[in-house]
């Protein structure tokens, strides 16, 4: 992945500023910002949800907004806020969106039970899914995200909402999946301790720009800290 | 204790005024909605009101000299005109139909044959009186004129009774007057009023409009809550960004929407249908001898499949302009207000048709069915009169509005506006997202 001087204006508000990264193939790349600094707006732009105002971005060498369609095969996004169809059981819904990857059903039904097992819900997946808590509608998200096995996976914030025990249960599976598939992965996070542990390398935004990029351990070394949310706080306040 | 509730109060009416769809429903609406549909009245009813000149038409067929008196009574009566149309040289009823016609005379009296001899020697007397409905227009003045000319006729009988018993010294035994109302629909004469006909077809005209504005409402609800719903269980983002191309988003929506639509189209041409044999049943009972098609209810096998293809073109165009309406709204809530804006035109038209359509111009006809909300009540007016071409004006502008309409809705979810685009109180603006 390849973004060069990517910028979003919303009206007035400049939302991202001429930020450019590159993100290796099989990486784990981590974007990690205060709120309102254009985490989400990256990711969308790069989802082809939202249009760049202005610079380039590419994936596997195709433009996200020239060819946004080729783009949207070769990802799989999370939004931060993502939501379920509440009608839907957990199984109708994985199923619904793995119709969309592949238009085998014998692949279909592979993904499916792959989400089933990522999300650990169990039996409840034949439940609609307004019975679900925050968390088990978020497990579900994540298994749908995974399960097509996307060369790029965006994830917003992946564990947001969920308690200790699933949230490693679910970062586990990230690390395991992209290390396993070679999968891309892009997530924006305010876990310090999860961007640590899943990421490879790392980009601190604030204020639409790029103010910090580099692997977890070559940063705190170069700053003398001993955990990311140090660096993170030095870093925002002295920007 | 009354401080809280004081301040729970304030929170209350603050939260209540700061929404915009309170302020859309209970401020915007009512004041757009009262005028319009003051003005609506007014028109329908100015439109309704006769025509001040009144003119009649009477044919002597009987030229007895008790009939020629009588024809003098009729003619003396004030602000009205009788033209005596054995003047013109008619001496026949088809005459009298065919000069009438060309004439603007909607109302003619026929005194028939005998009336002289039956006056004088005390037997029953008949006045036939037609009334000309060629047209489902100008029922007001028809029913106006056919109601004078019966008024007319028994005061001229009145009078030429009195004149004769002056004359014969009141020695002689004379006769009643019976009116025989008759009325020409097209071309056929039918034994009845012309209060009857359109009385019956007024209730039928009357149902169409407001049946109609029952399936639009449900279908624009449809559709404005269907892009609105993802939004509210924040599964628009995720659809956005699936392996799909955007139109056939759209393209599921709509065929979802559409599949109700056609449902809906069929619902309608299958209860209009069940109404009109109901009301003709009833017709055939209560006035034998008028076959239904001659009131104008009949709709032919052709007519029903232009009416099907116009209620189907009219429901992509309003499903298409609610789609596109209700896109920015956020949540359902906020699509429902804001398709008011289509529902408040919808009930205006409704209203309007529902009272005026039996007497609007044909130039007014023509205008109306370029818009949505009016297309299929025009069209189902014009095929119950036998009328083609308007009706096909309708499809080929509903076909049109509804390639503008698609494209417009095409172009909103192949853009980010969408994802960015929200309402306040009819205010666009960009959404700064939070990250």
């Amino acid at each position: 992945m390849e973004v060069r001087d990517l910028t979003k204006i919303f009206g007035r508000k400049i939302a991202v500023n001429k930020i450019s990264f590159e993100v290796e193939k099989g990486e784990i790349f981590g974007l990690i910002g205060p709120n309102g600094a254009g985490k989400t707006t990256t990711l969308r732009i790069l989802a082809t949800i939202l249009k760049p105002t202005a610079g380039t971005a590419k994936i596997f060498g195709l433009d996200v907004v020239k060819d946004a369609d080729m783009v949207r095969k070769m990802i799989s996004y999370l939004p931060e806020e993502a939501g379920v169809y509440k009608n839907l059981t957990g199984l109708e819904y994985l199923r619904f969106m793995a119709s969309f990857h592949s238009s085998s059903e014998e692949e279909v039904q592979r993904m499916v039970d792959e989400a089933a097992e990522i999300s650990g819900l169990g039996d409840r997946l034949h439940d609609k899914t307004k019975t679900y808590s925050k968390g088990m509608k978020r497990r579900l998200l994540v298994a749908r995200a995974l399960m097509a096995k996307s060369p790029l996976v965006i994830l917003d914030e992946p564990t947001s909402g969920l308690d200790v025990m699933h949230a490693v249960h679910i970062r586990d599976i990230i690390r395991n999946y992209a290390h396993k598939y070679g999968m891309t992965v892009l997530l924006s996070s305010h876990n310090m301790l999860e961007v640590e542990y899943l990421c490879d390398r790392i980009a601190i935004i604030d204020r639409g720009k790029i103010v910090l990029e580099g692997g977890p351990s070559e940063l705190k070394e170069k700053f003398g800290v001993s955990n990311l949310e140090e660096l993170f706080v030095r870093v925002v306040r002295g920007a | 204790m009354l401080k809280d509730l004081k301040t729970i109060m304030l929170k209350e009416i603050k939260e209540i005024l700061r929404d915009p769809h309170m302020f859309i429903g209970m401020i915007l609406v009512p004041l757009l909605m009262f005028p319009l549909l003051g003005m609506t009245m007014v028109v329908s009813t100015e439109m309704m009101m006769p025509s001040e000149e009144i003119r009649i038409g009477v044919l002597n067929l009987d030229q007895g000299n008790v009939s020629k008196i009588f024809v003098e009574f009729l003619k003396e009566v004030p602000n009205i005109t009788v033209v005596d149309l054995n003047e013109k040289g008619i001496s026949n009823v088809d005459d009298a139909k065919k000069f009438c016609i060309e004439n603007g005379i909607l109302v003619f009296i026929v005194v028939p044959k005998g009336f002289s001899d039956n006056m004088l020697n005390g037997r029953p007397v008949i006045i036939d009186i037609y009334a000309i409905m060629e047209e489902h227009g100008k029922t007001t003045d028809i029913s106006n004129a056919f109601s004078v000319a019966t008024e007319i006729s028994r005061t001229a009988f009145d009078k030429t009774l009195s004149y004769l018993l002056v004359g014969d010294k009141g020695s002689g035994t004379y006769g009643l007057v019976y009116v025989n109302p008759k009325t020409i629909v097209k071309g056929n004469v039918l034994n009845a009023s012309p209060d009857v006909i359109s009385g019956i077809y007024f209730s039928q005209v009357f149902t169409i409009p407001l049946i109609l504005m029952v399936l639009l409402i449900f279908v624009v609800q449809i559709a404005a809550v269907s892009i609105a719903s993802e939004k509210e269980q924040k599964t628009l983002e995720t659809l956005l960004s699936l392996p799909v191309d955007r139109k056939m988003i759209l393209l599921g929506k709509l065929t979802g929407s559409i599949i109700v639509a056609i449902v809906g189209a069929l619902g309608y041409l299958v209860g209009f249908n069940l109404y009109i044999s109901m009301v003709t049943s009833k017709l055939a009972e209560d006035v034998p001898m008028i076959r239904p098609e001659d009131v104008g209810f009949a709709i032919t096998p052709v007519g029903y499949i232009i009416l099907g293809i116009t209620i189907f073109l009219t429901i992509l165009v309003v499903l298409s302009m609610a789609i596109i309406i209700a896109a920015p709204a956020e949540d359902i809530r906020g699509a429902q207000s804001i398709s008011g804006f289509l529902i408040l035109p919808m009930v205006v038209f409704s209203i309007f048709l529902a009272f005026a359509s039996f007497e609007i111009s044909e130039e007014l006809k023509l205008a109306l069915v370029f818009i949505p909300f009016a297309t299929p009540t025009i069209t189902t007016i014009e095929l119950m009169s036998g009328k083609y071409w308007i009706p096909l004006v309708g499809i080929v502008a509903m076909l049109i509005e509804a390639v503008i309409f698609l494209y417009v809705a095409t172009w909103f979810f192949t853009s980010e506006k969408l994802i960015t685009m929200r309402i306040t109180l009819g205010r666009k603006r960009e959404v700064i997202e939070e990250e």
